[in-house]
């Protein structure tokens, strides 16, 4: 997994917790990196894992729930370090469905090795956006927190349905409808 | 500031200090790649751009080698390059002056120049033009060309290129032979013999006043050219003293494809 998933996710631990909980979930869990994060290093998703569980453990917020602020959190960081990325979208329902045509073969000029989900999309309109979520880390919630996000980044407002086609969090179904001001 | 706070600020310190090595140490890993790429890239580039230059100069001199005068125009007709046999062919050397391919056609042929033109921008391409050309020394000459169009890389025609034959001899040949025959033609109309050509498939191609004479054929010897003489040994027989021998004769000699040129009465 990217160093920046895990920078970006320590800093708001820290923005929202504390240091002290950042050296706390640190040292609760075995990570082989010590806990020396670089956003262009590369380190194991266990090592995700267990900060969240800690975390999670610490804080009785449930990892979903951690995700899915982290996953807004996420989107502002793209948004200040990278605003080109945004800049050509007047629409988040075609942001939200040129994922794999666009971000994420941007996100691989900067991160070649990312190792990124898969989002299928199954039905388009002007206002609703249906998509398939493929990973086997499971991290919806956090691809639901972007969502969210984009949603507000346009000023706009939508539901956001999330259907587990997998019991374990691997597959789900994205149901999204804008809603009229 | 409590003991604790400070253990957990050295240990977030410290942290950072490992985090900045690693990324030195990926940055200046990163940059060695990098280096390394770009030093593959200058060689693949090298390597290309001498196999580029082999092309044009294998190209070059193709077109610098054959017989036949090569031209490339543009769109307007303007001559962007010419090599050495179309310099010497035509008298002009664009390397000098500026030639526009309307200058060289002769006046009598623009129209079907214009028109092959056209032909050349729909289709892509004409073969076997044939037409005259004024040189910079004014010698009219004919000459034959295939040409194509050069598109861009949006397949718009941008130019177009022709290799351009001199017939000017085969031409001469060819008006020396109808000449030739006509002169044949005339010796013929006014022999003192009766003369009869006839073709493969039996028709009268030439025949004389003479020969009309002879047969009592009323009419006059342009209009039996084109006339089946199949039957005309058998129809005329009774006009020899050997007729059987004269019809035997005839079939003989259609039977070998033999030339016999003799007819007297």
């Amino acid at each position: 997994m990217k160093g920046i998933i895990f920078t970006e996710f320590l800093d708001l631990v820290e923005e929202k917790f504390g240091l002290a909980m950042v050296d706390k979930i640190i040292n609760q869990s075995n990570l082989s990196s010590g806990g020396f994060y670089t956003s262009i290093g590369t380190y194991s998703f266990s090592e995700m894992l267990q900060l969240l569980q800690h975390l999670s453990a610490n804080t009785k917020i449930s990892i979903d729930d951690l995700l899915l602020v982290y996953g807004e959190h996420f989107f502002l960081a793209i948004g200040n370090s990278y605003p080109g990325l945004l800049d050509r979208y007047t629409d988040p329902i075609t942001m939200l469905s040129s994922i794999e045509d666009h971000i994420h073969i941007e996100v691989r000029k900067i991160y070649p090795d990312a190792e990124l989900p898969t989002f299928i999309i199954e039905e388009k309109t002007a206002n609703s956006l249906i998509m398939i979520y493929k990973s086997s880390r499971a991290m919806h919630h956090f691809g639901l927190g972007l969502m969210k996000k984009t949603f507000a980044y346009f000023n706009q407002k939508a539901s956001i349905i999330l259907e587990k086609i997998k019991e374990d969090g691997t597959e789900v179904k994205f149901i999204i409808h804008k809603m009229n001001e | 500031m409590s003991k604790e706070k400070i253990e957990i600020l050295e240990r977030a310190l410290k942290r950072e200090k490992e985090a900045r090595k690693i990324s030195e140490k990926i940055l200046e890993h990163k940059s060695r790649d990098l280096y390394f790429l770009s030093q593959e890239l200058k060689e693949a580039n090298a390597k290309l751009a001498n196999l580029l230059d082999q092309k044009s100069s294998q190209i070059q001199g193709v077109f610098d080698n054959i017989n036949d005068a090569y031209l490339v125009i543009d769109i307007q007709g303007k001559v962007l390059k010419m090599n050495d046999v179309a310099i010497d062919f035509f008298g002009y050397n664009i390397e000098n002056e500026t030639i526009n391919i309307v200058d060289l056609i002769y006046a009598e042929d623009k129209q079907y120049a214009f028109n092959s033109f056209k032909q050349l921008l729909k289709e892509g391409f004409f073969t076997n033009y044939v037409a005259r050309i004024i040189t910079k020394s004014n010698l009219v000459k004919w000459v034959q060309v295939n040409a194509t169009i050069i598109c861009d890389d949006k397949s718009k025609p941008i130019a177009a290129q022709g290799i351009i034959r001199d017939i000017t001899a085969d031409k001469e040949a060819q008006n020396q032979l109808i000449q030739s025959e006509n002169r044949l033609s005339s010796l013929i109309l006014n022999l003192e013999s009766g003369i009869l050509l006839e073709d493969q498939n039996r028709q009268i191609v030439i025949t004389n006043k003479k020969f009309c004479d002879l047969f009592k054929i009323p009419v006059s010897p342009n209009l039996l050219v084109g006339e089946d003489c199949s039957n005309a040994a058998e129809e005329s027989k009774g006009l020899f003293k050997d007729s059987e021998g004269f019809v035997k004769r005839i079939d003989e000699l259609l039977h070998n494809k033999k030339y016999f040129f003799d007819c007297r009465k």
